[in-house]
């Protein structure tokens, strides 16, 4: 059975394709005039287009986390109320994706923490900064006066967004060297006060940075301006008690909408070339205390399944696209570029399948490299490498059939005929040695 | 063999009671289901939650409104209106829709509106219109048709049987749904006939509240000096002598008809990307999907009044009469096209 499954030539086409692959690798193409195609390709991935263009239009409402617009800039006064009067209404927790980096009056601040320091669930925003060469540890937390900080919880909000801006990923929790615990993230130390478990959950996987899954935009959360929160007639038990509060910017008009903490996702409805922010980061942290409390992860493969896939893939593409070589020299390439096509557009379906319904990530850069180096490929080898060694020359295309044990007394006596002259050659290169043969 | 026997007896007598069981966990599992749709249906259907902004909700005519904040629900038998100029953004079965404005307006219309809209995007809606008038209006064979097709259509008749028309004079359709409150101009078709026309108006109760003699076939109203109430349906008709007469159209004036369309599309970027042109062809599309017809062939009149060369502009023109039963305007639209 193993045996009807390798083919010499094909498992050698396979091994030169991953050779150009790690060569094309290597050599990292750096040409200023690409460096704009690059930037955009950088900020790409087909899933985003499963985010914005394939995600159902029908929002499911969230019920345990409210936004707050807390008005920009905000006003450490309006905060103390606004604190109060969310504390009143017995929200659960309370997260203020605000920075407080310095102390300003002593009497309102004073009031401010001794209104953050009424009930325990308090999270307070600060940033990790200073990465040591380590690459591991921070040295700083910062963003937070220690007037606060030293005694209200903290969490960093700081989202990774190095290599591209669109915000795909956070850190869970990180070191810091001034600090003996492990810091958590703002929406980590959120979640964590609102159900434990789901963070002991997310701790197991020991994933040093995870990729959020955005169930939706601002559209699946209720929002309270502060002025309605500050209206006394209003009582806000019912919109709040056992909720997880989030307090930040986030106009709450559809027209006036400005650039103030606001960031680039893959639910952007261009995912490439230009355009403009589109989510609040108060509503990235939201995204992220979901899916931490819905245990709604992506997966995605380890590396070496990855390989062993691509591998796979690429070799039964090769022995495809070679047997169709063999087999039809002339219209080789239209069928085989056909065929490529057809792939590429079926590899995007899965994609999209296996990352929209189940939340499996899968990295097809390669499949789809493989793919487009499989044809010159297998032309180059025929034409090229296989004419000039013998060795290859003769080895046979598929490997011959092991003979039966019962046969093999009757058989053994036969002189073993020898190959036909054409084995393994193309029809092309028949009719050129039968050519030959006549001139 | 006896041994056998009471085998088989025994299976006999268990099958019988095997299929009760059966039957009566499958009656639990079917009651099951269908009380999870019905609690699903039930909870889909009642609830309408206000996501952002504030609004005022009228439970009842003539109730006195409550103010409603982001987290609270309405029902959708009620009436509401929002706070002066401002939005709310709402949330209904899956989806959610910004409504804007202090007009007063039926909760439940609002929530079908915003499902149908919601269906397919704006731009995809558009999009398809501006496909489909740009085929229909592409020569006066075309605009015949399409006006046949579509007053078959309205008329409700089977494969083209139209019933006859039961009244002699015809007025034109642009003066019926949303009407603005100054200058309308009310327009029918001209009739074999002497004497002049008579111009009735009526309330929702045909209690007639005008009576107006008119020699042309057209008559311009200030519908303002008339007292006529906001949201309250009226109709008109014409008459000429004893026996000739129309059929009456239904009408109520909405003053901020345009200006409400205007904010409506401003949430679209389509709207934004689009030049002006562009511009007015989606807001005469949307006031006419909003029944607003008068200031939609408006809007048309004055577009191809700016840009007269616009080969697009005329074939939605001229598609737009066709449409309102104006088909002699829409073929001299497209007959004096420049060449």
């Amino acid at each position: 059975m193993l045996r009807k499954l390798i083919y010499p030539h094909s498992l050698i086409v396979t091994c030169l394709i991953f050779m150009l692959i790690g060569l094309l690798d290597l050599i990292r193409i750096n040409f200023h005039f690409l460096n704009p195609f690059n930037e955009t390709i950088r900020d790409y991935e087909i899933t985003d287009i499963v985010y914005s263009r394939l995600r159902d239009k029908k929002v499911k409402k969230d019920d345990r986390i409210v936004l707050v617009n807390s008005g920009f800039p905000p006003s450490r006064d309006t905060i103390r109320m606004i604190l109060d009067r969310i504390i009143d209404a017995g929200a659960k927790v309370v997260a203020l994706d605000i920075t407080f980096e310095e102390r300003k009056n002593f009497q309102i601040d004073s009031m401010l923490r001794q209104s953050m320091g009424r009930i325990e669930n308090v999270v307070l925003a600060n940033k990790v900064s200073g990465l040591e060469e380590d690459g591991i540890t921070f040295k700083y937390q910062e963003a937070c006066d220690t007037f606060f900080a030293n005694h209200i919880t903290t969490g960093f909000i700081n989202f990774i967004d190095h290599d591209s801006s669109t915000i795909r990923y956070f850190s869970p929790r990180e070191k810091v060297e001034e600090s003996e615990e492990v810091c958590m993230a703002f929406a980590v130390r959120t979640a964590s006060m609102y159900e434990p478990s789901a963070v002991e959950r997310l701790f197991k996987r020991n994933k040093d940075f995870e990729e959020i899954y955005y169930t939706g935009d601002e559209n699946q959360f209720v929002l309270l301006d502060f002025k309605d929160i500050l209206d006394v007639n209003q009582n806000h038990k019912s919109t709040l008690a056992d909720k997880i509060v989030l307090i930040g910017f986030h106009p709450t008009s559809p027209t006036v909408r400005p650039v103030i903490d606001k960031h680039y996702t893959p639910l952007n409805p261009r995912y490439t070339g230009h355009n403009s922010q589109d989510m609040y980061g108060m509503v990235i942290h939201a995204n992220i205390i979901l899916m931490i409390l819905d245990n709604t992860y992506i997966y995605e493969f380890s590396f070496w399944i990855n390989l062993l896939l691509t591998t796979v893939f690429c070799y039964f593409n090769v022995h495809l696209f070679y047997q169709i070589f063999r087999r039809v020299s002339l219209p080789f390439q239209f069928i085989t570029r056909f065929l490529q096509l057809g792939e590429i557009i079926l590899l995007f379906f899965i994609v999209a399948v296996l990352f929209h319904y189940y939340r499996i990530k899968m990295d097809v850069a390669y499949w789809i490299s493989a793919l487009l180096l499989t044809f010159d490929a297998v032309k180059f080898y025929d034409n090229g490498i296989r004419k000039r060694f013998k060795i290859l020359a003769n080895m046979p295309y598929a490997l011959p059939s092991r003979p039966k044990r019962s046969k093999r007394i009757e058989t053994a006596t036969e002189i073993p005929k020898e190959p036909p002259p054409d084995a393994g050659t193309t029809p092309a290169q028949q009719s050129d040695s039968k050519q030959e043969t006549t001139t | 063999m006896q041994g056998q026997r009471l085998l088989n007896r025994a299976i006999q007598n268990k099958k019988p009671q095997l299929n009760i069981e059966t039957n009566k966990i499958m009656r639990i599992i079917a009651f099951s289901i269908f009380c999870l749709f019905l609690q699903f249906g039930l909870a889909a259907q009642n609830e309408v939650t206000v996501l952002s902004g504030k609004l005022f909700y009228y439970p009842q005519p003539g109730s006195n409104p409550i103010l409603k904040y982001p987290g609270t629900q309405l029902e959708l038998k009620g009436k509401f209106r929002c706070k002066g100029p401002e939005s709310a953004k709402l949330f209904y079965n899956g989806y959610y829709f910004w409504v804007t404005g202090s007009k007063l307006r039926n909760v439940q219309d609002v929530v079908d509106a915003a499902v149908r809209t919601n269906e397919m995007s704006f731009t995809g809606r558009f999009f398809n219109f501006l496909t489909e008038s740009v085929k229909e209006g592409e020569n006066t064979e075309n605009v015949k048709k399409y006006h046949r097709k579509y007053m078959n259509k309205s008329a409700g008749g089977v494969k083209g049987a139209v019933p006859k028309p039961e009244f002699e004079i015809s007025p034109l359709f642009i003066n019926s749904g949303k009407l603005p409150p100054a200058n309308v101009i009310f327009k029918w078709r001209n009739t074999s006939g002497e004497g002049p026309y008579t111009f009735h108006l009526f309330t929702e109760e045909d209690k007639m509240i005008a009576e107006l003699i008119v020699r042309d076939t057209a008559i311009t109203l200030d519908l303002d000096q008339l007292a006529l109430n906001l949201d309250e349906d009226y109709s008109w008709n014409v008459t000429r002598g004893d026996s000739t007469k129309s059929e009456a159209l239904d009408f109520k004036i909405c003053p901020n008809s345009v200006e409400e369309q205007q904010a409506e599309l401003s949430y679209e970027t389509a709207f934004h990307k689009a030049d002006f042109t562009e511009q007015q062809l989606m807001l005469a599309y949307m006031l006419e999907e909003e029944d607003c017809f008068y200031a939609a062939n408006s809007t048309y009149a004055r577009l191809i009044a700016y840009n007269a060369n616009n080969a697009l502009v005329r074939k939605m023109y001229a598609s737009f009469l066709a449409r309102m039963d104006m088909l002699p305007e829409a073929t001299s639209l497209l007959s004096n096209a420049p060449k």
